[in-house]
């Protein structure tokens, strides 16, 4: 007789048919009616995707936890305005990216915030990884915001265009606009950091000159 | 850059914890401002309204014989549905566009119609062209045809039979400049039979100025390849300068929502020269990549450079193509 692993025991057994998907607007308007339970269920669904858009832009996690909650209390406060024309994940991003705009025209965060990020790391990490991972981060406080979430949605978080120009509420040939120029300034930053530098391909140091 | 990004390092249960407790603090504390959603008032578009009473009072329809009134088929103008037609009841449209596109749609097959451009479609039951591009550039997406039933695009001395494909037809002085997208399509210019495939084009019939007895033939309506020979007219020049600008835009708006469709207007305004006809090729390349089809957007980085080699994207449409090589 096969005995169910201990770590499974008391674990409820999985359904044989899945949950329904929630309708999102319906659970928008109860949330926005201010019903504890509907509040909680957005605030599980949308976590990680406020929390994801935010590192990538960011690019650590220390005084993240005000940025999200920044977020969160703009997405609250703004259910009432959703109308259900597009994913609530897609909606809360809208915002999440809006407050993050917010935060690097304040430039509320200091240089030493990108080195916190050397501190957490996993261990199989390469040092030189980490450093640069800092260096880049540092060489996108030196672009405008707008380049720097194009920059940061696409091409490290790895969203389509398609879907950063919906979550920046732009044009897609815009997103690409600002996508490419912030290559082409991060391209030149990096030609000038011997660590960054290190981390280019052969063609991108040669199209640099 | 190379490498991949690290993923993501979670907060913890007691980071979540806290950040939602002061969340419904400060939610609490200032009073999250509440109000019930508003069903979505019925918005019925001025222009629909105004293609209404135009069909009402019989003025945008032409009627070969006594038959329905009813719309020959659906564009943004008249959303309404096109009704079923039967044998012996032939309806005509006689459409002209000015500064915005024009979307035509029967069940067969969808239209793109350029900004200053006229055309005279048919009934699917009717004999003959589908459509007569009288002036101007039109935009295809035909669906394979059944057996028995040709989608004829008549333009000047120029016939484009379409085997279910994906094309342009551009009026060019008596003749037209046929570009293929997607499928086959089969050109003929008095006894000569073209047939085309994906990413082939052809002009012909400009050195003739045989009609084909069809009325309303204009063999002087500007072309945008012509616009800039020293011959053009500046208004000319102008005009098609500004279509191009404004199918630019306009597809710019439908990227997110309808790609396909704005990379046919893309298509359109790329036919032009000058700085809105570059920026729309490129464009049409990235929406292609997006659109995971590379093999297309190669083609049109490589038209982008061999046109505009100077332009703003050039140095760009390169590297692309170098990346796509490897």
């Amino acid at each position: 007789m096969q005995t169910v692993p201990q770590s499974y025991q008391n674990e409820r057994p999985v359904p044989a048919v899945a949950p329904p998907v929630p309708d999102m607007l319906a659970l928008a308007t109860a949330a926005a009616a201010g019903q504890p339970l509907a509040q909680r269920q957005v605030f599980r669904m949308l976590k990680r995707v406020v929390h994801g858009t935010l590192y990538r832009i960011v690019g650590n996690n220390r005084n993240i936890e005000d940025l999200v909650q920044d977020s969160f209390i703009e997405i609250y406060r703004s259910l009432h305005n959703y109308r259900g024309d597009a994913k609530l994940t897609t909606w809360a991003d809208r915002i999440t990216v809006r407050v993050a705009y917010r935060h690097l025209r304040r430039r509320d965060f200091l240089l030493s915030d990108i080195e916190a990020a050397a501190v957490w790391e996993p261990a199989e990490s390469r040092a030189d990884a980490r450093e640069g991972l800092r260096r880049l981060y540092a060489a996108l406080n030196r672009l405008n915001p707008e380049q720097r979430v194009a920059f940061a949605l696409f091409a490290i978080d790895g969203r389509s265009l398609i879907e950063v120009a919906a979550v920046t509420d732009v044009t897609v040939v815009t997103a690409k606009s600002r996508v490419w120029r912030a290559r082409r300034a991060l391209r030149k930053i990096a030609m000038q950091d011997p660590v960054l530098s290190s981390h280019l391909t052969d063609e991108e140091k040669e199209s640099g000159r | 850059m190379s490498g991949e990004f690290p993923s993501i390092p979670p907060l913890s249960d007691e980071a979540w914890l806290r950040i939602e407790s002061n969340v419904y603090s400060e939610l609490q504390r200032n009073g999250a401002r509440v109000e019930p959603v508003q069903p979505r008032a019925k918005n019925w578009p001025l222009a629909t309204l105004a293609a209404a009473a135009i069909v009402a009072l019989g003025l945008a329809w032409n009627q070969n014989q006594p038959g329905p009134t009813a719309p020959l088929a659906s564009t943004e103008r008249n959303p309404a549905p096109a009704p079923a037609l039967h044998s012996g009841h032939v309806s005509s449209r006689y459409i002209t566009t000015q500064w915005d596109p024009e979307l035509l749609e029967f069940e067969d097959a969808s239209i793109d119609i350029a900004p200053n451009s006229a055309v005279l479609a048919f009934s699917p039951t009717a004999p003959g062209p589908r459509l007569v591009l009288e002036k101007g550039t039109a935009y295809f997406k035909v669906d394979s045809q059944p057996q028995g039933r040709d989608f004829v695009v008549q333009a000047g001395n120029v016939r484009v039979r379409v085997i279910g494909t994906e094309f342009s037809v551009e009026r060019v002085g008596a003749g037209a400049r046929v570009d293929v997208t997607e499928g086959v399509v089969e050109v003929t210019h008095g006894d000569e039979v073209h047939r085309l495939t994906a990413g082939e084009h052809l002009t012909e019939g400009l050195a003739f100025a045989e009609g084909l007895g069809l009325a309303g033939f204009n063999e002087d309506a500007p072309s945008w390849d012509a616009v800039d020979s020293e011959t053009a007219p500046p208004r000319t020049k102008t005009r098609a300068r500004a279509n191009a600008r404004l199918l630019f835009q306009k597809a710019a708006t439908l990227e997110s929502s309808s790609p396909k469709r704005a990379a046919r207007l893309y298509r359109m305004a790329s036919r032009g020269h000058g700085s809105w006809a570059a920026n729309a090729l490129y464009a049409l390349a990235m929406l292609a990549f997006d659109e995971d089809q590379p093999t297309r957007a190669e083609r049109y980085l490589e038209e982008y450079l061999r046109r505009f080699p100077k332009g703003v994207n050039a140095v760009d449409a390169r590297r692309e193509l170098d990346r796509d090589v490897q």
